[in-house]
């Protein structure tokens, strides 16, 4: 029973390496533009965004030359430090980097076609499109 | 002349007849050597796009083949009393071992080669094999066009209203679900399969294409009913027709991106 499980994942782990080898280069391209974008960040003196600007160079550099399932989840990485570095920085300076960086993940998880990558992206996306928000309505008043 | 030689001939043409039956059976669907059967009749009848201009049997050739089978038998028993120079007329009882012998020599004697001959760079045979080999070659050719003519009305039938977007990545993987046998290397070779199935040809040929590929791994029976228990497979289809499909799968991603790219 065991076994007859075994090779069913398989089937459903070598489609999803099939649809991401399929958008490799995009996928790659996607994760460099991150990468070059982070140069832009201004990150001050706070050892947090350091941290996981270092941890999302890390996984930009491992994924490039990860196996297509790898490469998953080098961007669920990617996606989480994003996020906490998303949230660390609100500075005005880096809003835009940040979002050109939401929106070549938004790009990775729509080619990746991973739910976990899917709701990361949404879910940094959506932080940035609320500090936005209170960012206009702070310019309002 | 007794009424035994009669016996005896028929007996032996019968046993003949029989080998050959039994060699079709074992190696070709039967049920097929008859024109398109009920199912594809039927189907015929509905679709006139997808039928063959005209019908397939294999019928006249299976005859052929057994008819030659059972003659060569009978002529085997005429050959073993005529050089053991016995009376074949005279024949008063049901001749049992004669009768094996020479139903199996036929046999043997139908299937066998005197030579071989190397003809455009592959070996011919020469003998009674060569004419046994045709005819099965014939009736093969019309088994495996009844066979793909009703596969292919089977797996229209089945795949017809569904979306293969929606289709590609569920349906393989709730069908082999149900098949104890499927290996790692099915698995490979239907994902090799899938990939082929790609291009700008129409959604319905795509997706009787899934359909013919996950039909070579399980029954075509479980491959219905999986469908009839995916409804969604058949809604993503209503959803591109209501002009939605696309769209709102697109929105999610796009809609944020908009808004971050905004100003």
């Amino acid at each position: 029973m065991m076994e007859t499980d075994n090779k069913k994942f398989s089937f459903a782990a070598d489609l999803k390496a099939y649809n991401i080898s399929e958008n490799a280069i995009s996928l790659d391209e996607n994760a460099k533009q991150i990468g070059l974008l982070l140069n832009q960040i201004k990150i001050g003196d706070s050892k947090l965004a350091m941290d996981n600007l270092a941890s999302i160079k890390d996984a930009v550099a491992e994924s490039q030359n990860a196996t297509p399932l790898n490469k998953v989840n080098e961007y669920v990485k990617l996606g989480e430090h994003m996020q906490f570095l998303v949230m660390e920085l609100s500075q005005t300076e880096n809003l835009k980097y940040l979002k050109q960086m939401a929106v070549c993940y938004l790009d990775i998880a729509k080619l990746s076609e991973d739910d976990r990558v899917k709701n990361l992206s949404f879910a940094v996306a959506d932080r940035l499109i609320g500090d936005d928000t209170c960012e206009k309505a702070a310019k309002v008043k | 002349m007794s009424y035994f030689v009669w016996l005896n001939f028929v007996i032996v043409f019968l046993f003949g007849i029989l080998w050959g039956v039994l060699e079709l059976v074992i190696n070709y669907e039967l049920k097929y050597v008859g024109s398109f059967n009920r199912k594809y009749k039927r189907a015929k009848e509905e679709h006139d796009d997808v039928v063959l201009d005209k019908e397939e049997s294999a019928v006249g050739y299976v005859f052929l083949y057994l008819l030659l089978n059972g003659f060569i038998s009978a002529l085997a028993f005429y050959s073993l009393k005529f050089f053991s120079k016995e009376p074949v007329l005279e024949i008063d009882s049901i001749e049992v071992s004669n009768l094996i012998i020479a139903g199996f020599g036929g046999v043997v004697v139908l299937r066998s080669s005197i030579f071989s001959i190397q003809l455009n760079g592959r070996n011919v045979d020469v003998g009674l094999i060569s004419i046994v080999q045709a005819l099965l070659d014939k009736i093969e050719k019309k088994i495996k066009h009844n066979i793909a003519a009703n596969r292919i009305c089977e797996i229209y039938e089945i795949m017809k209203d569904i979306d293969y977007e929606a289709a590609k990545e569920e349906l393989p993987s709730l069908c082999i679900r149900y098949i104890d046998g499927f290996s790692e290397k099915d698995s490979k070779d239907l994902i090799n399969a899938i990939k082929e199935i790609n291009g700008s040809i129409s959604n319905i040929n795509k997706c009787m294409q899934l359909g013919r590929e996950i039909a070579r791994y399980c029954d075509v029976e479980i491959l219905k009913r999986a469908i009839k228990k995916l409804p969604v497979l058949k809604e993503g289809k209503e959803r591109k027709v209501a002009g939605q499909g696309d769209a709102q799968a697109k929105d999610e991603f796009e809609t944020r991106k908009e808004k971050l790219l905004v100003r």
